[in-house]
């Protein structure tokens, strides 16, 4: 029903992630969909528990299956699917179609290996290039990524790196096979904003260079209206908003949305008492019938508390889970 | 909210009424809540069968040992010349060793004395360990270097010959020689504890206590030592199985318990001395030595599985 | 330097200074034994009674530093610290253990900051006890007194630290900071940790306990807006020195560093359109290594406006129309502006 145009790069439809705990099977992302085009950027948003990693490592079946698995739905990447896939048509994906870099470039670079050896190891297996070729091309990544004196420092092994170069390698990595999509779970979250600064801008250069679709997944808003062209909101495992970024900043569709607009404390002027969400995000065994997000929202009704909720679309091809959406002009940025 | 005419009001002062409104989330963990750690701990501990039914056993083992004068059957030293090695009978019910005793009573009171030993070495151990692992761990520096150093120079004696060493300048008898138990493990405990105290001393808790002014025997009695308590019970529990080990050694080859008094190590060094005799005395000290030394360790492990998460429990 | 000295513009009259800071140092031993860091280079700055002044900087800058050095938890190299006009970093041990009830922290970390081992009315009760001699019975009914003030149930005085969540837990510290009603509170970086949802709870609960008590605050953060919500002043640190200070207010509509218009420039403003316009000043480059500082002034590896004597010379501080200070080659040479901010250069 979400407004998709048959050649987008990413289809996910339906999908629903489930794990196993002490208390049997717990759906940790319900029904989710959404569409990424070709050369986009689409904004995964949500707070811690909201379900936005989950949901890009499912993409590619990163979740550990057990404990975790994919209950339903279809991720059609380039007109393929990817749900049910074998693990080792999975393996030629991850890298080389579809990338992934994290918040903490230390888990996913390896202390043991020179950096400039990790991103030849990627070539040399997705694009088959010669030891030699894939060395040269690994440096010149480095060198594309800011690092300076790359021929020098791709010798050198990760935790001779600060934080913001080490994001840089891990974008270096993640690119070096052009994949058609960069997924990027909160890359800059743990950077100084200067660095972050920069690292975003970088991520900008080599989508405009390669011409990748990333998915951005972050709790900051501010990072969003920087990167973003489409937003997607999450809260409790579920899609409650998806917007043009235009449209999600100034006419917001959804309460939480509205909510997260209000919360962010801004850098301009003044603006008396810091407001927030009372409250604490739910879990997942503990969701409450009907609208996730309804004993919090100071404009719940009783219609919001018998459920499922279904996602509608709203005028201008956005779309809100929520029952009040035609009824309530929310209030967006300043 | 107001309505005015089916307009319904949206915005920041909306959030800031509905906040104001909402009480501060006053909702603590409640699943654990209720639930004291002790309480979890021990329902942690009670799912863990074997070191449950350790803990049962050493128990058993101890209340016999308590009240040994009063269940024994015979007098644990009168000898009988008559019923020298006798087998298993309704009378004798573990048989007599070779003077005639009755093994039974002579297990039991020899229950008493190694378990007696037991802690008593381990008492040492820790007395002669835990404050000078506290201070080191704790300072630092030179007086890390220097009481590691002790400790080392301790450690690099190979046990038993230290063991003898000290019974051999302090003379025979179970207490000399479970002092020298207790001075061999006092390095072992002094590291041990080190290392815990290493640990604890980085945490940002000990540095808001300085800033508070606390004093530093405050900070190490109410802060340190409670979070190091948990992995040290542990390790006593194994060193006890230890310690009865090397009662029954040391006593095997006659540097402990002085004859008449029995301890099972003592036990088993007659039986042993007199095996072309007599084969079955050297089973039940034998066996008793063995079951109590995997009760401590069974005992030790399921603590540590039960305990472990408390301690460092974060989130 | 003295209160005098600084033209401070819209600051306070001398018996309103809370806290003076003066050229503090702060040096640890490097790796290379022979290459100190300066983690702390010269730091000067007041807070006046009842007020926050926020310290902001990115990482090496100092900052944490600088609270912890105030705190006595680390040696400080040289330079004052007045309370009251009393030098902290002078006091005997005996003196500076009655001086603690005057000046406590609340650290950034709500899960290892609180002994796991202990429950709440103790881990609230120790300032009390250890403070002010206050134990039993009266210490229970102040600690029952010191949570309602941060908005927790008294029923919970017996729980331990991991039965709450992140912001309770920063409450119990901020009860536990607060039991003698200290004069000043540190609080380093006491908000990061949190969510934003719960992190603005706190800090509302701080201004309402400034309010009420009248403690004033050192705010060290690397969140630019939530320092300028909170703080009156603002201080801008970068490689252990003070680069800008004053009102927030100035310093965040006209920054006259170019690091601190950088800063402001990098904090990404949720508005898609307002973040399209802006105009952008990138830094390139990170901030080198503490332990081989440049000379002159340490920003001359990434700052756009660099001239010539920036190498050579570290910039006096000289004072900015609006309030407080500015140490920039920038306002003595070159384009000269006198007082002025960055915003004043046309482009």
């Amino acid at each position: 029903m979400a407004s998709e145009k048959a050649d987008d790069l990413l289809v996910v439809k339906d999908l629903s992630v489930e794990f196993f705990t002490g208390h049997g099977w717990e759906r940790v992302v319900d029904d989710v969909n959404f569409t990424v085009g070709w050369g986009e950027t689409l904004g995964l948003v949500g707070e811690s528990g909201s379900g936005k990693s989950v949901t890009c490592m499912a993409l590619t079946a990163l979740i550990p299956m057990p404990p975790g698995r994919v209950a339903s739905g279809s991720v059609v990447l380039d007109r393929r699917e990817l749900v049910g896939l074998s693990s080792k048509a999975l393996e030629r994906v991850r890298g080389d179609q579809v990338a992934n870099i994290f918040q903490e470039p230390m888990t996913s670079l390896n202390p043991a290996f020179t950096v400039g050896e990790q991103i030849a190891e990627m070539l040399r297996r997705h694009r088959h290039l010669d030891k030699r070729a894939a060395w040269d091309r690994a440096v010149e990544m480095l060198d594309r990524v800011g690092i300076p004196n790359a021929p020098r420092r791709a010798k050198e092994y990760p935790h001779q790196f600060s934080g913001g170069m080490r994001q840089r390698v891990m974008i270096a990595m993640a690119v070096s096979c052009e994949p058609k999509l960069l997924i990027a779970d909160e890359p800059t979250t743990a950077l100084d904003v200067t660095i972050q600064a920069q690292v975003l801008d970088l991520l900008k250069d080599m989508q405009d260079e390669f011409g990748m679709s990333i998915i951005f997944i972050t709790h900051d808003l501010g990072v969003v209206a920087q990167v973003c062209d489409r937003v997607v909101v999450l809260y409790g495992g579920r899609v409650m908003e998806q917007a043009g970024i235009d449209d999600l900043y100034f006419h917001p569709a959804h309460p939480y949305t509205e909510g997260l607009l209000t919360a962010m404390p801004q850098i301009g002027p003044r603006s008396g008492r810091l407001a927030s969400i009372p409250g604490s995000t739910p879990v997942p065994s503990a969701l409450p019938d009907g609208c996730a997000f309804s004993p919090r929202c100071p404009y719940v009704v009783d219609a919001c508390r018998r459920g499922p909720i279904p996602l509608v679309e709203l005028p201008g091809g956005r779309l809100s889970r929520c029952v009040r959406a035609d009824e309530l002009t929310l209030v967006g940025t300043r | 909210m107001t309505e005015l005419s089916g307009v319904v009001e949206t915005g920041p002062e909306v959030w800031r009424r509905h906040a104001a409104e909402h009480v501060v989330e006053q909702s603590v963990d409640e699943s654990g809540g209720n639930v004291s750690a002790r309480r979890r701990f021990l329902r942690r501990f009670l799912g863990q069968r074997l070191a449950v039914a350790a803990l049962i056993f050493l128990v058993i083992v101890i209340v016999l040992a308590i009240f040994a004068p009063v269940i024994a059957p015979f007098n644990p030293n009168k000898n009988n010349v008559r019923e020298i090695f006798s087998s298993p009978s309704s009378k004798h019910w573990l048989g007599t060793d070779q003077l005639g005793r009755d093994t039974v009573s002579r297990m039991l009171y020899g229950a008493r004395v190694s378990l007696l030993a037991a802690f008593e070495a381990v008492a040492i151990a820790l007395l002669l360990g835990l404050v000078p692992g506290l201070v080191s761990g704790f300072f630092g520096r030179w007086i890390d270097v220097l009481i590691m150093r002790i400790a080392e120079s301790i450690m690099t004696f190979p046990p038993l010959l230290l063991a003898i060493a000290i019974v051999a300048v302090r003379g025979p008898g179970l207490g000399n020689a479970m002092v020298a138990v207790g001075v061999v493990f006092a390095p072992r405990f002094a590291r041990l504890v080190r290392g815990l105290v290493l640990a604890v001393r980085e945490e940002t808790y000990i540095e808001a206590s300085r800033s508070i002014g606390t004093s530093t025997p405050r900070i190490l009695r109410t802060h340190v030592l409670p979070n190091i308590l948990s992995p040290l019970v542990v390790q006593i529990s194994l060193a006890l199985g230890f310690s009865m080990l090397a009662e029954a050694g040391l006593s095997f080859l006659g540097l402990g318990v002085r004859p008449p008094q029995a301890s099972w190590g003592s036990l088993l060094q007659v039986a042993y001395a007199s095996i072309s005799r007599n084969t079955f005395q050297a089973i039940p000290p034998g066996i008793a030595i063995m079951l109590c030394v995997l009760a401590f360790n069974l005992l030790g492990d399921g603590l540590r599985d039960s305990l472990g998460k408390e301690v460092r429990r974060g989130k | 330097m003295t209160a005098v000295d600084l033209d401070r513009g819209g600051a306070h009259a001398a018996h309103d200074v809370l806290l003076s800071v003066r050229d503090l140092h702060v040096t640890f031993k490097g790796r290379a034994r022979d290459r100190p860091v300066r983690a702390v280079n010269g730091v000067s700055f007041e807070l006046a009674r009842g007020e926050t002044i926020g310290v902001v900087g990115e990482s090496g800058s100092g900052k944490s530093t600088v609270g912890r050095a105030i705190m006595r938890l680390i040696p400080a190299e040289s330079g004052q610290v007045l309370l009251d006009g009393r030098d902290l970093l002078t006091l005997s041990r005996d003196e500076l253990r009655s001086a603690r009830k005057d000046v406590q922290m609340v650290f950034q970390d709500p899960y290892s900051s609180m002994n796991p081992a202990m429950v709440v009315a103790d881990i609230i009760g120790e300032p009390l006890e250890v403070q002010a001699g206050i134990k039993g019975a009266e210490r229970n009914r102040r600690v029952a007194a010191l949570l309602d003030a941060v908005g927790l149930s008294s029923r919970h005085q017996m729980r331990y630290p991991y039965e709450f969540s992140g912001g309770q837990r920063q409450r119990i510290a901020i009860a536990r900071a607060l039991a003698n009603r200290p004069k000043l509170v540190i609080l380093d970086e006491a908000v990061s940790a949190l969510d934003v949802s719960t992190q603005n709870q706190i800090i509302n609960l701080l201004e309402d306990l400034q309010h009420e008590m009248g403690v004033s605050f050192l705010f060290i953060a690397h969140d630019l807006a939530v320092v300028r919500h909170i703080a009156r002043r603002t201080v801008v640190m970068y490689l252990g020195k003070v680069m800008e200070e004053g009102p927030s207010e100035r310093i965040f509509e006209r920054p006259a560093h170019p690091y601190a218009e950088a800063l402001l420039s990098a904090v990404p403003i949720p508005n898609p359109v307002t973040q399209r316009q802006r105009k952008r000043v990138v830094l390139t480059g990170e901030p080198p290594d503490p332990s081989n500082p440049p000379a002159g002034c340490p920003f001359v590896t990434r700052c756009t406006y660099v001239m010539d004597v920036c190498r050579t010379t570290m910039p006096e501080p000289t004072p900015v129309t609006g309030g407080g200070i500015v140490a920039c080659h920038l306002q003595t040479s070159g384009p000269a502006l006198a007082g002025g901010s960055l915003v004043d250069l046309a482009r």
